[in-house]
């Protein structure tokens, strides 16, 4: 019904209802109409949430011009109380015939600001009367009234037949007597919540820009309570359906303005899910989760409790109970029987551990046959003779003091089971011990094959940390070298091949000597191997045979120009004001196309980048973040300033240059997403400066320009 | 920070222009058309729309799914697409 009461709502009082939850709507137009409708329902709905009542139908017909002054329901049995009392300026025949419409508006009403204006207006007025809730009747109604008059969106009552200050269309509505009974019950319900909101909601009456509307909506007021005496004679009204709809004053607002939009709201109002039910949902999954566990839980203990009492010890002896035919044979498989249930139960106590032996003596298989009578006992003899002569396994085993395969029923001593019969208990147990030891073996191959796997990759992490130490260890044997080459060139006195230890004495410092002893033999083959300007010769210095390199290049030939890695190449073009920001708007730049991280190797190239990039801005003293996404295909690096003016300088510095072969394009960076993004970068404050003072990537620059970094 | 779309910086890095709204990130024919159909054929009428909902993303947003029946993606990135360009443009 809210909506209807937005739907309904002119362009202006939208904007007054917006501007009243705190927004500054811009224009209402036609396209923007829905939209602010929309957010107005939002706010209304958070303004005042209440737990979902049962909706009760309302009828469409309701569509009354919610002009949230207009209109205010009043009870019948308030109004005579009231009658001209405080507002003795009307004193005329009121028309007004009708009453609020039913409770179950208020429950869609939460948020109609109209409805709590009003509301609190009901609320001073009862407190006028009733001077300071005295008379515990005359609350009740107060409160009656207030609940009523919340239900204001499409509940306009008060058909004013000579009301001439409506200009609005208002429709009356009726309510039968007999519902009333029922919402004052449920009026006092509500009343914990209303009163808060009553108390927030009168000063914020009194503020309203609409003052003048005050008066209005008291006039209004007294003609609904002067209303009742004269409808009192119109049973028709009453007697009338609950949301009877009458077109009689003023120009009604046509009915299908509001349809369209009510249909937009209707459509969004059906995003709106019952939590109870995903609540209910969740639990229920959840609940047939914990079942189906339990469930194979206990399938898989049961199975194995009967693979452990093994298969069924009745199959044995079936076999001669089929062949027999006479009593004599009845009776032995009897006996049979009898003896193998016992000595099952015997040996079932044996595996569980009750019992010292899995066989019983014969003499006390004749005891215990005893006791059911003395045919059984007169058959235990046939019944041994049967069991030794029949050479199957028939669940019962026959043995005697001595191991011997020629036995004899004079010779049998002890009879055992071949298939123990345990209790559940301790097939339970059983069952349950055979999980945990199988589980605990499972475990442990986890654990073990973890281990290795740990052990793997830390051995190739060590492998890997070497080589690179091998590569580093390589390109310093070259350079010192080289160097040395050099040096022979100009001072022709020097030898021109290098002692091999000495260049590792040279290279390595002593401490790391023994840690790097490896490593060095390992770029000593590497270098024998794959360096084919360095020679491997034997010399004699010092009156010692001495491993020497020599290097071997040509040195005529010009030096290959090696551009470096990581250095700045100069400027692509000059920035003006047609390819860069007017002004820096954040403090935040994003850089692109720094690196390739397909083409890096090792682990801190990231630091390099860092360097360069506080190298270029060197003259810039406002970096106090950096971070090198090292995953990005675009190589992405991401720099705050302190300011949005160091920002602007970095961007100048670093748009449009050429680092690494790539030409570096910068953009800014809204602060909130790089604060999303990179959430350490908030506490950045102090100012990073290149730690290396030579501004190495700027010194290709210098070379070849010869002029200052700074463009 | 997520990247941003070829669309998205190519409409971004000039004044729009008389460009068509299909133009804007988020934007597909699908949506061009519909919003077409609507009388925002141009991008510089869907910047007027989002100026007049005073660049707020949330309606901005609303309207867009209103209008042109838009998924959250899409409007997102029409929504910083609109705001992109006016922060470096206007």
């Amino acid at each position: 019904m809210v909506k209807m009461a937005a739907a309904q709502l002119t362009d202006e009082e939208l904007v007054c209802e917006l501007r009243r939850f705190g927004m500054m709507p811009g224009p209402v137009t036609d396209s923007t109409r829905p939209v602010y409708l929309k957010r107005l329902k939002k706010l209304r709905d958070e303004q005042r949430p209440r737990p979902g009542k049962t909706r009760l139908a309302s009828s469409p017909a309701v569509d009354g011009h919610s002009e949230s002054l207009g209109t205010r329901p009043l009870p019948g049995d308030v109004t005579h109380r009231r009658g001209g009392r405080h507002y003795p300026q009307a004193g005329t025949q009121a028309p007004l015939m009708g009453f609020s419409s039913d409770e179950s508006d208020v429950d869609s009403a939460r948020g109609a600001h109209g409805g709590r204006r009003e509301r609190s207006l009901a609320r001073r007025d009862c407190m006028d009367e009733t001077d300071g809730r005295k008379a515990p009747s005359w609350w009740g109604t107060c409160r009656e009234e207030a609940a009523k008059s919340r239900t204001v969106n499409g509940s306009r009552l008060t058909c004013c037949r000579d009301y001439s200050d409506s200009d609005e269309d208002d429709c009356m509505e009726d309510e039968p007597p007999g519902r009333r009974s029922s919402r004052r019950a449920r009026d006092n319900g509500v009343e914990d919540r209303g009163a808060p909101a009553w108390a927030a909601g009168s000063p914020r009456h009194r503020k309203s820009p609409e003052a003048p509307s005050n008066n209005h909506l008291a006039e209004r007021l007294y003609l609904a309570a002067n209303s009742v005496p004269s409808t009192g004679g119109l049973p028709s009204n009453h007697a009338g359906s609950n949301h009877s709809y009458y077109p009689q004053a003023g120009s009604p607002r046509p009915q299908k303005l509001a349809e369209p939009e009510e249909a937009l709201l209707q459509q969004f109002r059906g995003g709106e899910v019952s939590p109870s039910a995903g609540f209910s949902a969740h639990y229920l999954s959840m609940i047939l989760l914990t079942a189906a566990c339990l469930f194979f839980l206990l399938l898989g203990l049961t199975y194995l409790g009967m693979r452990g009492g093994g298969p069924s010890a009745e199959a044995g002896i079936r076999s001669p109970d089929d062949l027999s035919g006479n009593t004599a044979e009845k009776n032995l498989v009897k006996t049979l029987h009898k003896l193998h249930d016992k000595l099952a139960e015997k040996a079932g106590e044996y595996v569980c551990g009750d019992a010292d032996y899995s066989h019983i003596s014969v003499q006390d298989a004749a005891e215990y046959l005893q006791g059911f009578g003395h045919e059984y006992v007169s058959e235990l003899n046939n019944s041994l003779m049967w069991i030794l002569q029949s050479g199957k396994d028939v669940g019962i085993k026959c043995f005697g003091d001595v191991e011997d395969d020629e036995l004899n029923v004079t010779g049998v001593k002890y009879l055992e089971s071949t298939r123990p019969q345990m209790s559940f208990v301790c097939r339970i147990r059983r069952a349950i011990v055979t999980v945990a030891h199988r589980l605990s073996l499972l475990l442990l191959g986890v654990a073990v094959a973890f281990g290795v796997l740990q052990y793997m990759r830390y051995r190739w992490k060590r492998e890997e940390e070497t080589t690179k130490q091998m590569y580093d260890l390589v390109a310093k044997i070259i350079d010192v070298l080289k160097s040395h080459n050099e040096a022979c060139q100009e001072n022709k006195e020097l030898e021109p091949y290098t002692p091999i230890p000495h260049v590792r004495d040279s290279l390595i410092p002593p401490c790391d000597r023994k840690k790097m002893k490896k490593v060095w033999e390992r770029a000593v083959e590497f270098l024998a191997a794959n360096e084919s300007r360095v020679r491997t010769e034997t010399r004699k210095i010092g009156g010692a045979d001495s491993l020497v390199w020599r290097w071997t290049q040509p040195s005529t030939s010009e030096k290959p120009s090696v551009i470096p890695s990581k250095v700045w190449q100069g400027k692509a073009f000059h920035l003006d004001k047609r390819n860069s920001p007017p002004n820096s708007l954040t403090p935040c730049l994003k850089i692109r196309s720094m690196f390739d991280p397909v083409m890096e190797i090792g682990d801190h190239w990231h630091l390099a980048i860092q360097e360069a990039i506080l190298e270029k801005c060197s003259d810039n003293d406002g970096i106090v973040h950096i971070a090198v996404d090292k995953n990005s295909r675009e190589g992405c690096v991401y720099v705050k300033c302190l300011s949005p003016d160091y920002a602007g300088k970095a961007f100048k510095a670093l748009h449009g240059s050429w680092f690494d072969g790539k030409l570096v394009t910068v953009k800014y960076l809204r602060l909130d997403r790089y604060h999303h993004r990179f959430p350490q970068a908030l506490t950045c404050n102090t100012p990073l400066k290149p730690l290396n003072k030579q501004i190495n990537s700027l010194s290709h620059l210098n070379l070849r320009t010869g002029t200052s970094p700074s463009s | 920070m997520s990247s941003t779309s070829q669309k998205h910086r190519d409409f971004v890095a000039e004044p729009m222009g008389e460009k068509p709204v299909q133009c804007i990130a988020g934007i597909g024919d699908v949506l061009g058309q519909r919003l077409s159909d609507k009388g925002f054929d141009k991008a510089y009428v869907v910047l007027g729309q989002f100026l007049v909902l005073k660049k707020d993303e949330e309606l901005f947003k609303d309207w867009l799914k209103d209008v042109c029946c838009a998924n959250a993606k899409q409007s997102r990135d029409c929504f910083s697409c609109m705001k992109e360009w006016c922060d470096a443009f206007l």
